[in-house]
């Protein structure tokens, strides 16, 4: 299937750049329901770029705007933050079958497993966090009036309430429940915190498993599709620091790489304000919602929507979840 | 005979390692959802050992910390109506000082029922203690 877009992007590229473009080494590299990656070679008289093409199937369900996304990681990449540049992106589905996003290739591991080796032969995992930190806290300092405007937004202005109301309407639709999360529920209405002071642009899913990591430390965060305005910042750094992207390296806070205080050192450096009880909060919330979002993905294989074996094993993990909750929430 | 030869157990083992077999024989496509059998038999392997003895003592610690009667027909014929009482008391309001009492019991308790839900589906998972 790709082989047929090396045309169309050929003729697309040219008219971008305004010379002639020859597309070549065309790989797919994911392949999801709602989307689909594909790194290939762009070769013109400067020479060689390595670019990658993401692309939506016409007519799935859409979580946000592909042109949306990709002008989130420009002015992303405006405020200084660590991401692959965005070349092209257009909403028009009758050029490559879909709207579309060209980015640059950033080269480095993605992988969790081969992130933590890398990182313990460089010795930079400290590093790699305190970059992250920074990124995070540049994002966060782009005012929500900034924001793309089809971005996805959260629906109350106080994005605690938000959240609290999320978790709830979820929970309830669980068959069978749950005490484990309802304590977790308890606990976040006890602990609540005040609305942050200013909220932000928030990434949603800036995590080991999400970035670029290569020799000199963090090279991008990737995975832009759940940005959302309107967010608390410590969400983010929250969910970067949960012990289910820590891949095994448990001790190690910040996916497995290092310590928060790594993540806070580079965070504030930037700017950023770190409030460790609205952090702690956040940490039991983005639990919670992990654990519920497991629960819901065994009750959609049960009940026949979507009968994939892994979504059965996610009714599994849930008691995963239910453990790293109630160590965080120990009285 | 009484017996099932090989057992439960023991098929399951057999069924896992069949896929670890040939895992890497099939396509790019088809081996994450192999591996994921793979896994979901071994854990249904150590269900079938542990299950049993696990859903005891999770009705028992249960129905200690609610104050409910393990003799009640409702609860012996329903082996989710502990969970779900436990569930709508800590989802009421909880006022006074008995409220965090009861939490502090209540999170005791599930801590113990979830070491042994782990037992069958992550064994290891509980040696981390930490946040």
């Amino acid at each position: 299937m790709i082989i047929d877009l090396a045309e169309p992007l050929s003729r697309l590229l040219a008219d971008h750049w305004g010379e002639p473009v020859a597309v070549r080494d065309a790989e797919i590299v994911t392949a999801g329901a709602r989307r689909l990656n594909a790194v290939f070679v762009a070769s013109t008289d400067g020479g060689d770029r390595r670019l990658v093409l993401t692309l939506l199937p016409s007519g799935e369900e859409i979580l946000n705007d592909l042109t949306a996304e990709a002008a989130t990681i420009q002015a992303a990449e405006r405020a200084g933050v660590r991401v692959a540049h965005v070349e092209l992106a257009s909403d028009d589905a009758s050029l490559l079958g879909g709207p579309y996003m060209i980015s640059s290739f950033v080269a480095g591991e993605t992988v969790p497993r081969r992130v933590l080796r890398l990182a313990a032969e460089r010795g930079h995992g400290d590093r790699v966090v305190e970059q992250l930190g920074e990124s995070l806290a540049r994002l966060h300092s782009i005012p929500v009036d900034d924001a793309p405007e089809r971005l996805r937004r959260v629906e109350l202005d106080d994005p605690i309430e938000a959240a609290l109301v999320g978790l709830r309407e979820r929970l309830d639709e669980l068959p069978i429940a749950r005490p484990v999360l309802e304590l977790g529920m308890r606990w976040l209405h006890r602990h609540r915190p005040a609305p942050p002071p200013t909220t932000a642009i928030v990434h949603v899913d800036a995590r080991n498993g999400n970035i670029v990591v290569d020799d000199d430390g963090l090279a991008a965060i990737l995975d832009w599709e759940v940005a959302t305005v309107g967010g608390d910042p410590a969400q983010d750094l929250a969910w970067a620091s949960l012990r289910m992207w820590r891949f095994r390296n448990d001790a190690l806070e910040i996916g497995g790489l290092a310590d928060r205080d790594a993540l806070v050192r580079g965070y504030e450096s930037a700017g950023g304000a770190y409030d460790p009880e609205r952090f702690e909060w956040w940490k039991v919330a983005e639990t919670l919602r992990w654990a519920i979002g497991l629960a819901l993905q065994a009750e959609a294989f049960l009940d026949g929507r979507v009968p994939n074996i892994v979504m059965a094993a996610s009714g599994r993990r849930v008691s995963e979840m239910e453990w790293d909750l109630l160590m965080l929430i120990e009285p | 005979m009484a017996h099932y030869r090989p057992d439960a157990a023991t098929l399951l083992a057999a069924v896992a390692e069949v896929l670890d077999d040939v895992l890497h024989e099939v396509g790019p496509d088809q081996r994450h959802r192999v591996r994921v059998a793979a896994h979901l038999a071994r854990l249904v392997e150590r269900e079938t050992a542990l299950g049993a003895a696990a859903a005891a003592g999770e009705a028992q610690a249960l129905a200690a910390l609610i104050g409910a009667d393990l003799g009640d027909a409702a609860i012996r014929d329903d082996p989710t109506a502990l969970g779900e009482a436990l569930a709508a008391r800590l989802r009421d309001e909880l006022d006074g000082e008995h409220g965090e009492e009861f939490e502090a019991a209540a999170w005791s308790v599930l801590v113990e029922i979830t070491r042994r839900d782990l037992e069958v589906d992550k064994p290891g998972y509980t040696d981390w203690t930490g946040r």
